[in-house]
């Protein structure tokens, strides 16, 4: 019998799934924790055989709140029986966020196969790079399964052109169509939520094509529609409700001093039980069982719920496994066995640690266990780059290539083999990710993890190239050319993959800022001014709509680039095409400004106070460092900026900045050569004082009798200016490989 | 500021020694401008050493060059060395170097790799480089001591382009290619009495120098008996510097003796000073567009015209 994990769970895309049958009264309790120790339908769900300590503890199973199952079934009914009246259409399910909408698309596609219908679901990962790959490899997948097993070999062909996979898979659809039911799990979440995530679209564009379109079939989708999608036929609200006090005081199936804690819970009349989720209920559980306090329980939100368990498990070594087994854990997509869990080295299951891991971090579907996505993007950044990619390749060796190797069906093989691709890509395994590339969608997006994540950039231009030489396809063109740009290597080459992407999509400001960086680190000057009028006259920067995101993708790199390479004019131009408002709002351009205008005044000769200081009227808010009056109680009655222009054996030639009352509008600069005794005996140590320093010089004393001089700690223009966009890679790379 | 040296080479082709950009309007280069503006080719092009005053503006000469683009291949790698990070004029040497590189790397027939006795030749017209050579490149770090000068010989004339090689250089070059045996002569780092030795540049006395101080304090050159122009005076009568920052009182001749520069440079130290430090104020040229000098030779070397810019001068002795 199928283990009931809590259906009211509040995961977003993962919810859990009721057993096959719908006869609630057969189901065996599972906490929301999922500490179900029955036997689930999945062998490889299973967790571990031997009973645990704590399980032996365990006392007796209590009922389920059974109102939102029957609110699962009735859906399920309704939906049912449209789907069998209808031969084409789209039917919408809504829900307020994290109720189970992915539960009821489990149980309908269930109960459609058991009505001799082709359910096909599709429920990739939401928002990553892949998802829309993962949508299309699902499809065919299930369509290898259930009609044409030579899709499956069509599909991960990458010799197969990929409008023929398409024409294939259309082909399959039309011919059996009378019997598919599509169900599709939030496609409004099939695309990475980066701006690069046009750039992934191409997949999903089929899917849409396909079950949106003209052809024949009937879809169901579980919340929001695509953009491009048809009407719905009906829209189906469902609203379930969840009796947390029921659960909470029923459920007796918790190890006995997580069932202590669940009524200790309860007894906190202050908790606002009504309002709580099943996921929000188990982090208070949790969250009892390391020691934290159920005083300061009463106005912690479900968002910082999430945070206090994290804070809590990092706040003492003993939880140390805990969260590393958190953290690996989130690199996996989907539900996953307990094969998974000794993978990642998660806590035993007779600890407390392995107990809260199991109860109130995880839960149990049929399908295996569960991190819910709001934990899953909690931990995010607490693994190393390094441990995330020894994770994502422990993942890949010894969970899912086993997998993917005794793979029972196509639908399995296409699932592991896209989580196969997913970590071989994540962890820099070319050869797997390689092997298991279904779509060119996929070396794109591994060509990116090679480069971005692991500085690969050769390999990152291999994978490019292959890519184009699949399809001629902007993105692959760029990045090979960015790649091969970054190395510094054939740079025709990678001029002429710029032009070919920007031939073909010029409405990319980060592109042309590439390459118009390009030209003009390669001494290309007018080139570069000219592709910038080409690139304002193609984007039309000046319309209102343009975003200062899009201002930080052309303009930011280029500026930073021209400033690097001293073309002040042309950071000049650049600036004037910044919106007024962008200008004023965006630290990054503030500091181009400043940037520019010191270097304009470090032309003029004009620079005589620390770079911090140059674009204010330091003339007038100085000086900084010398004293306003002496211990003897003479006060300052004359001072000057300086910088050290040379430094020999006996004098420090300084360049002074003074404001005369003649003309007080602006310093006067000058130089003087000052002996190094004379500026030690002011007060300056002149033994480590070099060219590019920074001096005050006072005067004390209404007969200017007394001499000062201070000396600045920093402040010189190699220091970084933070706010100003980082210039990757090196701009004199290509100098570096003469 | 900076220096740029324009060669024509009748009837319609020239090559540019160095290069600089318009102090205040960054976007100008007074030489490439002055070529466009006569209609004349870029023949070739050298950069005698990356330094920020010969290689501003190098890149946009460098995308109007037809031919050879000489300069040192071993500046290239070591850009950092001579484009010093946290300078206020940073990476404007190694943009004028990516221009050449970039050229070098799409048209490799450009490369002129200036290296002792390396030399290009346009019809009548030969340019040698005089320094450095090989073992030298690869010993030696600083920009001045690898910088190249150009020997130009066009039938019986002779050019001297000094680049800004210090004096302990010059008795070499000098043994090689016998340079004092010239009629001009464009003194090395803008007359800096570091790279001056009286004894390599004996000769006729009438032949043409020219100085191109570039400096915003008034040396170098310096104008005391002894010192800098004193020295230049006492191997040819005159010295054409390229711009001075003091109002001279005969602007339309441009003639004015050492002992006058030598005043004017001392009248603008009388400024405030401190601490008993005399102060010597930055000054500004009046009018950059007007320092320069050009100048004509006949095929024996005879100087045939000269034309100055208001503000350059003719030094002479007295």
């Amino acid at each position: 019998m199928a283990a009931l994990s809590v259906i009211w769970n509040t995961q977003v895309k993962e919810a859990p799934q009721t057993g096959p049958s719908l006869d609630v009264k057969q189901r065996v309790p599972a906490l929301p924790g999922s500490l179900s120790y029955s036997p689930v339908s999945s062998e490889e769900s299973s967790p571990v055989k031997e009973q645990p300590v704590v399980a032996q503890q365990r006392s007796r199973c209590s009922s389920l709140p059974v109102s939102r199952l029957a609110e699962v079934d009735s859906k399920v009914q309704d939906l049912c029986s449209k789907l069998k009246r209808e031969s084409s259409g789209v039917w919408q399910v809504t829900a307020p966020l994290s109720v189970g909408k992915s539960t009821l698309l489990k149980e309908l596609k269930k109960s459609l196969s058991a009505l001799g219908l082709c359910p096909i679901l599709l429920a990739p990962p939401a928002g990553h790079m892949d998802s829309a790959v993962v949508a299309l490899c699902q499809l065919a997948g299930q369509l290898a399964e259930t009609h044409d097993p030579s899709l499956l070999g069509l599909i991960s062909n990458p010799e197969v052109a990929f409008e023929q996979k398409v024409r294939s898979i259309r082909f399959c659809l039309r011919a059996h169509y009378r019997n598919i039911v599509a169900l599709c799990d939030e496609p409004n979440e099939w695309l990475p939520r980066t701006p690069e995530r046009k750039f992934f679209s191409r997949p999903l564009e089929v899917i849409e094509r396909l079950f949106f379109g003209p052809a024949k079939i009937r879809v169901v989708v579980a919340g929001s529609m695509l953009p491009g999608a048809a009407r719905p036929k009906q829209t189906i609200e469902f609203s379930p409700h969840f009796d947390p006090e029921i659960w909470l005081t029923e459920s007796e199936d918790w190890p006995s001093e997580f069932a202590e804690m669940a009524t200790q819970l309860f007894d906190m009349k202050k908790l606002n039980f009504k309002t709580r989720t099943p996921l929000e209920l188990r982090l208070l559980v949790g969250l009892l069982a390391m020691g934290k306090p159920a005083s300061s329980f009463e106005n912690w939100t479900r968002r910082s719920l999430s945070y206090e368990f994290k804070r809590q498990a990092q706040s003492d070594s003993k939880w140390r496994s805990l969260l590393a087994a958190w953290a690996r854990l989130s690199l996996l997509r989907g539900s996953f066995s307990a094969d998974a869990l000794s993978c990642v080295e998660a806590p035993e299951e007779d600890t407390m640690e392995g107990q809260i891991l199991r109860n109130c971090l995880l839960y149990k579907t049929d399908d295996g266990y569960v991190l819910h996505e709001l934990l899953r993007s909690d931990i995010s950044g607490e693994l190393s780059k390094e441990e995330e990619t020894k994770s994502h390749r422990d993942l890949l060796s010894d969970y899912y290539l086993p997998k993917s190797e005794c793979a029972a069906s196509a639908e399995e093989s296409v699932r592991f083999d896209v989580e196969c691709f997913h970590h071989a890509a994540a962890s820099g395994n070319l050869e797997v990710a390689l092997q298991k590339a279904y779509l060119c969608e996929q070396l794109k997006i591994l060509g990116r993890y090679l480069s971005k994540e692991h500085g690969r950039f050769a390999d990152a231009a291999t994978v490019f190239q292959t890519a184009i030489k699949q399809e001629n396809d902007a993105y692959a063109h760029h990045y090979y050319a960015f790649n091969l740009d970054v190395l510094a290597e054939s740079p025709e080459v990678v001029e002429e993959h710029y032009r070919e992407s920007l031939q073909s999509r010029p409405r990319e400001p980060l592109w042309w800022s590439h390459f118009i960086s390009f030209l003009l680190i390669r001494g290309r000057t007018l080139d570069a001014e000219n592709q910038w009028n080409l690139a304002l006259d193609t984007l039309a920067t000046d319309l209102p709509e343009w975003e200062a995101y899009q201002f930080r993708a052309l303009h930011g790199r280029l500026l930073s680039v021209a400033l690097a390479r001293s073309c002040l004019d042309f950071a000049d131009r650049i600036l004037e095409t910044v919106s007024d408002d962008v200008l004023r709002r965006d630290p990054q351009f503030r500091a181009a400004k400043k940037r520019l205008r010191a270097l304009r005044l470090g032309r003029e000769g004009k620079i005589v106070v620390p770079y911090p200081l140059v674009c204010k009227n330091w003339w007038e808010s100085g000086p900084f460092f010398l004293a306003s009056s002496l211990e003897n109680g003479s006060t300052l009655v004359r001072w000057l900026a300086a910088r050290v222009e040379n430094v020999d054996s006996e004098n420090v030639e300084l360049r002074l900045g003074e404001v005369l009352s003649s003309d007080p509008a602006e310093p006067r600069i000058s130089f003087g050569d000052f002996p190094k005794q004379l500026l030690e005996e002011w007060g300056v140590d002149v033994k480590e004082l070099k060219p590019g320093e920074f001096l005050e010089l006072g005067a004390y004393g209404d007969d200017e009798s007394i001499f000062r001089a201070v000396r600045h700690r920093a402040g010189d223009l190699a220091e970084v200016d933070l706010a100003l966009q980082e210039i990757f890679p090196d701009p004199n790379r290509y100098l570096a490989r003469a | 500021m900076g220096e740029s040296i324009i060669l024509i080479i009748p009837p319609n082709q020239a090559v540019v020694i160095d290069s600089l950009l318009h102090p205040q309007n960054t976007g100008d280069c007074p030489a490439l401008d002055f070529l466009l503006d006569k209609n004349i080719e870029i023949a070739a092009l050298v950069l005698t050493h990356p330094h920020k005053d010969h290689a501003e503006g190098f890149d946009r000469l460098v995308q109007h060059c037809k031919g050879p683009i000489g300069c040192g291949k071993f500046f290239l790698d070591q850009v950092s060395l001579y484009d010093p990070q946290g300078d206020y004029q940073q990476g404007s040497a190694a943009q004028g170097l990516a221009s050449i590189k970039s050229r070098w790397d799409k048209e490799p027939s450009t490369v002129w790799q200036l290296e002792t006795n390396s030399s290009v030749t346009f019809g009548n017209t030969t340019l040698t480089a005089l320094h450095p050579s090989a073992s030298q490149a690869r010993e030696m770090k600083k920009a001045n001591d690898l910088s190249t000068p150009i020997l130009v010989e066009w039938k019986e004339a002779r050019v001297v382009l000094g680049a800004e090689l210090p004096k302990r250089f010059w008795s070499t070059v000098n043994s090689s290619f016998e340079t004092t045996k010239h009629h001009a002569y464009k003194i090395a780092h803008h007359c800096s009495e570091n790279n001056f030795e009286v004894g390599e540049f004996q000769g006729p006395r009438n032949r043409f120098w020219v100085a191109t101080p570039c400096r915003r304090k008034p040396q170098p050159p310096r104008f005391e008996d002894g010192q800098g122009v004193d020295l230049l005076l006492g191997c040819v009568d005159q010295v054409f510097l390229t711009s001075v920052l003091f109002e001279v009182e005969d602007r339309e001749s441009g003639a004015v003796p050492r002992s006058r520069l030598r005043d004017l440079a001392e009248a603008v130290k009388t400024q405030r000073g401190f601490g008993g430090v005399e102060f010597v104020p930055q000054l500004e040229a009046r009018d950059p567009q007007q320092a320069y000098v050009l100048a004509s030779w006949d095929q024996d070397g005879r100087l045939v015209e000269v034309v100055r810019g208001l503000q350059s001068v003719i030094v002479s002795q007295g």
